[in-house]
Parts: C-alpha cells; sequence; structure tokens
C-alpha cells in the first residue's frame, strides 16, 4: 500500500486495512421503554454517512406486540434520536448503534 | 481536535479516533441449544446462547448454512449475563457461531508491538492486540411489507364445508402460501464473493403476523316442520408469525422473514332441540398478538466483516 495504516495479527495477516475498511462503529446508548433518549456523535464533520442500528432488549418475542423506538438522525449536528413508540405494555427498550462510513 | 489522534481513509471518513471507544471481539457466546422448532411452511429454529459482559455487546452471526435466514430474535439481559435467542430457517438444527464485540474495558492486553489508542482519561480506545472490529461493510437494509409468499391474507371467511366433530379436517380450506423463502428484498454488498468467511449483525426488529378466517353454517331440518331442526356452526382462524431475518449470499443481503409459529383454532358446535344437546367442543382461543400487519418495520444497517479475523 503506498498510503494509510495496515494492522496485521500475530501470524502476518492484515485484518485491518484503512484502504478497504467498509465503516466504523461511532457509539451506541440505550433508549428505555416508554422514554426517548439521543446521543451525540463525536466528530460528525467526518463522516460522510450515518447508519444506524437498533435491537429490543428483553422483549417477548413472538408473544406481543412489541414497539421499538423510531430513529432519527441529523447528520449535520451528528445527534441521533430515539423516540419511543406506543403504549406502556408495547414499548420497548432499544439499543441504538451507530456506525458511520 | 486539540490532541490525540485520528485515522481517516482518502476519502476522509473516520475510521479510528481516540474519541470512540472502537469495538473489538470480546468471545464468543456459548451455545446451548435449540429453544423451539416449527416445522409448518418455511419453518425454523429458535437457539440459544448465553454470554457474559458488562457492556451491552454487537452480536455478530456466522451462518451455518449460507443458504438460510438467520437474525438476532432476542437479547436477554439479567445484571451482566446474556441470553441470546437466535433465529434460523428451515427444518434442521444448524446452529451458527456467535461473535461478541464491546468497546474496550480493563488492563492493556500482553504483547509489545501493535497500535494502542488512549482517550484523554487513559482509558483504551483501540488496541491492534485486541482483534478491533474491521467492518467489510454496512448496507441498510428494510423487508417486504408482507411476509407470506402468497401476499397479504384476506380476512373475509372462507366456507370449510362440515366435517361434523373432527377440528383438524377444517384447516385444509384456510391454508395459504405461508412459506417466506421467497419473500426478501436484495442488497448488494461491496467485497462480495467471500460470504462462506462473512459473519453479519443484523437483529430481528420487525415482526409480522397473517391470518385467515372461516365460517360455517347450515340447519338440518329447519324447512322441515317434521324433522327436528338441527343447527351446525363452525368458526375457526389460522395465522401465522413472523419475525424479521436475514439471508448473506455470495453477492448480497438479502432482507426476509421466517416463520417462528402459527396460531390455529377451531370451533365446531352442533345443537339440536327435542331433546337438547350439543356436540364437538370450542374449547382454546386464537391467541395471536396481531394480525394482518407488519410492525417495527425500518431500514436497519446489517454490519458485515470477516469471521476469519476472530477465530
Amino acid at each position: 500500500m503506498a498510503f494509510g495504516i495496515q494492522l496485521k495479527n500475530s501470524s502476518g495477516t492484515t485484518f485491518f486495512d484503512s484502504t478497504v475498511i467498509g465503516g466504523n462503529f461511532l457509539g451506541t446508548f440505550t433508549a428505555t421503554a416508554t422514554n426517548n433518549a439521543s446521543f451525540t456523535i463525536p466528530h460528525a464533520s467526518l463522516i460522510s454517512t450515518i447508519y444506524t442500528q437498533i435491537f429490543m432488549i428483553n422483549d417477548l418475542p413472538t408473544d406481543q406486540e412489541a414497539l421499538a423506538h423510531t430513529i432519527s438522525v441529523n447528520s449535520g449536528t451528528g445527534v441521533v434520536t430515539a423516540t419511543a413508540q406506543g403504549n406502556s405494555s408495547q414499548s420497548q427498550t432499544t439499543q441504538v448503534v451507530i456506525f458511520g462510513k | 481536535m486539540a490532541y490525540g489522534l485520528h485515522i481517516t481513509n482518502t476519502s476522509g471518513d473516520l475510521l479510528v479516533s481516540s474519541d470512540i471507544k472502537s469495538y473489538h471481539y470480546v468471545g464468543s457466546p456459548t451455545y446451548t441449544g435449540v429453544q423451539s422448532s416449527y416445522n409448518n411452511y418455511s419453518g425454523s429454529r429458535i437457539y440459544r446462547y448465553t454470554f457474559t459482559d458488562s457492556q451491552t455487546p454487537l452480536i455478530f452471526i456466522k451462518p451455518a448454512d449460507t443458504s438460510k435466514f438467520y437474525a438476532v430474535l432476542t437479547h436477554f439481559k439479567s445484571g451482566n449475563n446474556w441470553t441470546y435467542d437466535v433465529i434460523g430457517s428451515g427444518t434442521s438444527n444448524q446452529p451458527p457461531t456467535l461473535y461478541a464485540f464491546s468497546a474496550l474495558s480493563g488492563s492493556n492486553s500482553s504483547g509489545g508491538y501493535g497500535l494502542l489508542v488512549q482517550d484523554s482519561s487513559g482509558n483504551r480506545t483501540f488496541d491492534s492486540r485486541d482483534k478491533p472490529l474491521a467492518i467489510v461493510d454496512i448496507v441498510s437494509a428494510i423487508p417486504p411489507e408482507h411476509a407470506p409468499d402468497g401476499g397479504i391474507t384476506s380476512t373475509s371467511n372462507v366456507d370449510p364445508g362440515w366435517h361434523d366433530c373432527y377440528i383438524n379436517d377444517y384447516r385444509s380450506a384456510m391454508e395459504w402460501d405461508f412459506n417466506s423463502d421467497d419473500t426478501h428484498n436484495d442488497y448488494s454488498y461491496s467485497n462480495s464473493g467471500h460470504n462462506s468467511n462473512y459473519m453479519f449483525a443484523a437483529p430481528s426488529i420487525a415482526q409480522a403476523a397473517y391470518r385467515r378466517n372461516a365460517y360455517h353454517y347450515h340447519c338440518d331440518g329447519c324447512s322441515n316442520w317434521i324433522q327436528a331442526d338441527q343447527h351446525h356452526t363452525f368458526t375457526g382462524n389460522l395465522g401465522v408469525f413472523y419475525r424479521q431475518a436475514y439471508k448473506l449470499t455470495s453477492s448480497q443481503v438479502q432482507a426476509g422473514w421466517c416463520s417462528v409459529k402459527e396460531f390455529w383454532w377451531g370451533n365446531a358446535v352442533k345443537t339440536s332441540w327435542a331433546p337438547w344437546n350439543s356436540e364437538c367442543d370450542g374449547s382454546g382461543s386464537f391467541g395471536i398478538p396481531f394480525s394482518q400487519k407488519s410492525i417495527n418495520r425500518v431500514s436497519n444497517s446489517v454490519i458485515i466483516a470477516d469471521a476469519t479475523n476472530y477465530v
């Protein structure tokens, strides 16, 4: 490689190469059931595209109408907001994981 | 930045920062067995795993069979103990291998070389000795609105005819193409062609449920004054519950569905007077939590990485 950074494991195999890395973890936060929450991404100006992944914690997988939070992203400020949905029996704790590339 | 380290790629996108606690490999959750099986339609298995972590780890799935759909169905937390249920499509047991990633904690790893990045408090944010997460690609994916291969069901009643008190004989008239293998949206990803080595982090958020309804009534003797009236009534419901799941083919991320369980209930009653009597049974109830819709159906990120880096 002419530029960038390569990291190799103890066997000499490259596992981290800045020329091919397809994204980066930026942060994570928990939005508890029925409550809204937000998170500010550090150095958002250095991120072209922000991606979010959500999953519910301690929901019942097949026996209830479980609603995750809805997510909105302000790419200018880097603020990610999770808004609770449904009533108290429907709303679930939601983990929000943020990536960028 | 006033101090610290930023590593960016040629596009200026941030890859490593002393201000961000990067994910590192923290172990492989322990497989404890099949939690439940569903063998109708496309079928599914729910595989259970356990793991201990004081943080909330990100879970990757390395499929046991790249032709099947998988997703992390549930994240149960009790203290630092995590239990994961992972859904896989099909009617055979093929549990995937899981990989867990969290921010670094604790003291430095052993080893005298590599790249160590710390924040202003001296906490490690990136340490090449602890197998940092190297992402191959991120794909934003959403499953189709309706899970059944046959499309959305009609809630209009079908007439299954009269089958006396044999409740299961009413079911065939209520059947639908409730399979879900062919219902998916497809997305390309970078560095494809190596999916047999790849793993993906993709929770199952969306749920869907669809149903068919049945009703039958006829009366023997109601139009014949010399014959006692005998009323025959059947009411029934057949529904299937789905959860979102993903397949990683050699060239695509496929966002689709797994049929998880079914709800089936029938009530046949035969009544007459002179003398009054009632036959058959109406015990049980349908119990489906909702129907004719999908919920939590939003674009969610699928994170792809090479599992061979973390063996």
